[in-house]
Order: structure tokens, then sequence, then C-alpha cells
């Protein structure tokens, strides 16, 4: 049995379109539930999805356990060991109060890929295969999230080729969510029940087509 | 000065037009070792190409990517932009790449276009009534025209180059030979299209084109004869070609060979005299090859190529088998009459793409 690691924000923890706090689609509806039911019988997928979780930064405003590269080091140690970390983060770090380019963003993504190769946390010793996801551009509306979001519209459409930048340069697999799903249009920048079900299919073919040896 | 640890990351390396490939664009060691790895299988997975290559599985991913980009291997048809399903293996994209070959003889100009995958998309054949440089230097022109004339603004934007093949001896005048043999193609056709020219002897090329595209592909020890007025072998020992003697052994004198040369083209009937005498002495030189060869090398193959019909072809490769031991396996090219155009042809591709140099 392998097992991979789905770290991410809320639209890895599930939070649905509604503007509820805390509203979670349910387990099977998720896209690590989703990558669960179609690959379980080989892997453990574990979920490690917060809300508002950035890539490196403290958020002042919803506290420093907001900050992916602090929880990331914990989190693997207490999973490995791990054959795949998946890493889908930056639509935080779109908010203004950042003020990140997308170049930045993706740096952040960078700093997390340093990180994990830092620690031997995949089988034998080994660093697991990481595998980064471009989350999909916001909607061109945000709703009530405009403010929060000022300037994302544009700049979460840069994200894809700034991540793959970072993946070619740290010689890790790479996709583009976008390709397969959009944000939702209810609120602007989370993901709809389908888009979970495409995206946890879409990813469950990456997985395959990174290919493991038996 | 910032911490250079943190700086940005190099720009992506696309294509971003078609006109690309003219850019200097040096692919990297790991990604021409990819290249011929899907050169030598029709299709492959990522893990299968991890595994030949023992490239990191992370690494092969970043390669496809860069491939992908390029348009070198075909897309998945599954999603748009991304690598396909993983029961869907990578294989080479036929359009690619495209590549000039032009063959110079004694008494004529063979050109073919390859794709990527190597099947011909137009060829030439342009008669020398006269030997000299000039005609030969103007006739190449010509054929470079002619052929970039038939594709399409895009295609010729994925040109690789031009390879240029002549034999070892013309059989013509000395003076005109040494002329033709010692004159700058190289520079001249270059500065005439723009793209890189590769030069090599007739013979090399065709053989290369077996291990790239042809029936050695997969092999790694065998010997390689090509057949017209001379039975021209090459050795090909693990996977390279042994170019430091060029043998070759006189099936007839020119007349003759020029005679059964055109008996050949017109298809008159295999049965004619002056054919059968020809693949009589084809065999005979073949067999005792094989037994000098058997002296102090052993190859378990052997392929043979020569411009002729496939019929002529399949007499030749049948009668050389039961004229030798069965442990030697002889088959036949598959690139007809064409062999040695696409020979060169292929000098550009490998050049540039593979991690197989001569």
């Amino acid at each position: 049995m392998r097992s991979v690691l789905c770290y991410g924000d809320s639209n890895t923890y599930g939070q649905t379109t509604a503007s509820k706090p805390d509203d979670r689609y349910p387990h099977d509806v998720r896209w690590p539930g989703v990558l669960r039911g179609l690959i379980g019988n080989e892997w453990l997928v574990i979920e490690e999805g917060l809300s508002g979780r950035t890539t490196v930064s403290n958020d002042e405003i919803e506290g420093p356990e907001k900050n992916g590269r602090t929880y990331l080091r914990p989190c693997i140690m207490s999973h490995k060991p791990l054959d795949l970390i998946i890493i889908m983060l930056g639509t935080n770090d779109l908010k203004v109060r950042f003020n990140k380019t997308p170049c930045e963003i993706a740096m952040g993504i960078g700093a997390l890929v340093t990180d994990i190769k830092a620690m031997p946390a995949g089988v034998d010793g080994k660093i697991p295969e990481i595998l980064i996801v471009a989350p999909p551009p916001t909607a061109l509306d945000l709703k009530e999230w405009s403010d929060v979001f000022l300037g994302a519209q544009e700049k979460s459409r840069a994200l894809a080729r700034e991540y793959e930048r970072i993946a070619e340069a740290h010689e890790v697999h790479f996709f583009d969510a976008g390709l397969v799903v959009n944000s939702s249009d209810e609120d602007g920048f989370h993901l709809d029940v389908q888009a979970h079900k495409d995206l946890g299919h879409a990813i469950a073919e990456e997985i395959a087509a990174i290919g493991w040896p038996n | 000065m910032p911490d250079m640890r943190f700086a940005p990351p190099p720009t992506v390396r696309v294509a971003e037009h078609p006109g690309g490939m003219n850019q200097v664009l040096a692919r990297s060691f790991n990604e021409r070792l990819i290249m011929s790895l899907l050169l030598q299988h029709d299709g492959m997975t990522r893990l299968q190409l991890g595994q030949e290559s023992g490239l990191s599985a992370q690494t092969i991913s970043v390669i496809v990517r860069a491939l992908e980009r390029d348009n070198l291997v075909s897309k998945g048809e599954a999603v748009r932009g991304r690598i396909g399903p993983p029961t869907t293996p990578i294989s080479l994209n036929p359009n690619g790449a495209f590549s000039i070959g032009l063959h110079v003889d004694r008494h004529a100009i063979e050109a073919t276009i390859i794709n990527f995958v190597g099947s011909p998309v137009a060829q030439k054949r342009n008669t020398l009534t006269t030997f000299n440089v000039q005609n030969v230097r103007d006739a190449l022109i010509g054929m470079v025209d002619m052929l970039l004339g038939e594709l399409t603004a895009t295609q010729k934007a994925l040109v690789a180059g031009i390879g240029l093949t002549f034999p070892q001896r013309f059989e013509a005048e000395e003076e005109q030979e040494q002329a033709v043999l010692t004159f700058d193609f190289e520079q001249d056709l270059r500065a005439h299209s723009g793209l890189e020219v590769v030069i090599q002897d007739d013979v090399t090329a065709a053989a290369s084109a077996e291990t790239l595209y042809g029936q050695a592909k997969r092999m790694d020890d065998l010997l390689f004869c090509y057949a017209s007025k001379d039975l021209k072998p090459r050795l090909i020992l693990g996977g390279r070609i042994y170019t430091g003697s060029k043998p070759q052994i006189p099936i007839c004198d020119c007349q003759t060979w020029a005679l059964t040369a055109q008996n050949l083209e017109n298809v008159v009937t295999q049965d004619d005299l002056g054919i059968q005498r020809w693949i009589k002495q084809v065999v005979s030189k073949a067999a005792d090859l094989v037994q000098d060869l058997a002296t102090f090398a052993s190859v378990p193959e052997m392929i043979l190529s020569a411009p002729v019909p496939t019929a002529v072809m399949d007499e030749l490769v049948s009668r050389i088998r039961t004229e030798i031991s069965a442990d030697l396996s002889v088959t036949g090219s598959r690139f007809g009459p064409n062999a040695l155009a696409i020979g060169a042809a292929i000098m550009p591709i490998q050049t540039r793409f593979t991690a197989n140099t001569l």
C-alpha cells in the first residue's frame, strides 16, 4: 500500500461554495475522497486541507496556523513514510494583504518543495515524489471577497505558468488544475461538487501516469 | 546582493512560435536519451521511460512536458494540453520535425523529406547529365528549393536540417571527382537555405537509418550491407557503426551496373540474365564476407539494402539465407530504392535529437 499526502487549502479541505464558515462537503465528495474512491485499494489517501492556508506566509488576520510552511514539516513527519506529496496551494496568497506577484507565490511553492527535499520522508529514507498542482484561476466576479482578493483575477491567471517554471527548476511533477476545472461562479474561488469530482479523476490519472514500479 | 538561492527560476523554455526550431535549441542529453528511446519503441509509458533510461520519475515528467510543449511528442487525447492517460503510451509526433536528405551519385541526385518518425513525405530525383561541381551545386540547390516548396509554412519552420551524402568514389573523371568531393557544400547549402547541413558517406548514413528507423531499431550487433556496383558493408557493434574502414567489394564493372540498374528500374523481369548474374554475384560476395567476418566477430543479424524492387530484394535475401549458416538471420531493408536519400535525411535528426552520435 502506497500513501499520498494531499496538502492544500480550502479547496482540498472541501469548503463548499456557499459562503458559510466550515461548510464542508462530505468526505466522498471532496477531491481527495474522489481520489480515494478511485485508487483507495492501492493507496492510502491522506487529506491535509486547511481553509485559508498560504504557501509560506503568516496571516495577520486569520492567524499563524494558516502558514503552510510551518505546518508542513510536522504534518509530513506525522504521516511518513510517504510515496507522494501533492501540493495545491497559492489561492490564499492572492489576497491583497500579502502583496505578492504570481512569481513570488510560485517561489513560495518552491520553498515548500525545498523543505520536503530536505527531509527523508519517503520510503526507505528516500525523498517522496512531489506533484505541484496549480490551482484554477479565480472567477472574474469575486463577490463579497472582491476587496480581499483585489487584483487576484489577473494574478491567478498567471499562476500555472509560474508554477510550471518552479516545477521545472526543482524537477518535480506538475499539473495545471485549470485544465480540468474552473472556480465556481457561486463565490468566485471555491470548487463545486462537479469540479471536485473532475479534479479527483484528473489527479488519479496524473498519479498513474507517474508510473510506479511493482 | 540578494541571496541567490532565492532567485526566481529561469523561464521555461518554450518554442512559442513554429519558428522555434530554427533557433539554436539545444536539447539536453537527457531529452535526447528519451527521444532515442521513443524512436526505438513505438510508444512508452513514463514508467517504461524511467526504467529504460535510469532517470527519475520527476525528471521524466519534466522532460516529457518540455517535449510536449515543443510538439515533439504526441499529446494525449483525454485532456487538452496535458500528458495523456497512463494507459496511453507516449510516442513521437510524426509532424514534430522534418528533415531533408540529398544523396549525390555519379548520374543522379536523390532527394527526400522525411518526418520525425522517418516516413518520406516527398521524394525527388534529378538526373545529372554532366558530372561537375557546378551542375551538382545547381541541382542540389534546386532540389532543396523544390522540396521546401512541398511543405507548408509551419512544416518548413520545423525542418531540422539537410543531410548530404556522397559515395566513397563517384567513378567519374579524377579531376571532377576531386572537385566535387572537396567543394564546401556545407557552407554553400547553409548559406542558401539557412539550415544546418550534415555531411556523411552514403552507406554509413544508410546504416544509421536502419538503426534509427529501420530493421535494426532494436539490434545491437549487426552487419549492414549495401549492394549496387559494389557490396559495401558496415559493421555495427553495440549500436555503434564502425567507420574506421569502409570496404568496397566489387560486384561488377560500371557499365554492367549501369545496364543492370536500368533494367531494375524499368522492372524488366527478374529473370533478366543481367539481373540474375548480378544477384548471383551479390549472394556469393555476401556469403564470403560473412565467412570472413565470422573469424573475428560473430553478429547475429545481417541487413541488406539495395536499389532494387521488393521482389528482387526478397530473392536476394532468401538466396543469401540458403547460402550462409543458420546462425545469422538476414533481413531486407524496408527503405527500398530510396535508402540512400533516406539515410541522408536521418543525419540532421540524429545529430539534433538523439543521444547516439556517430
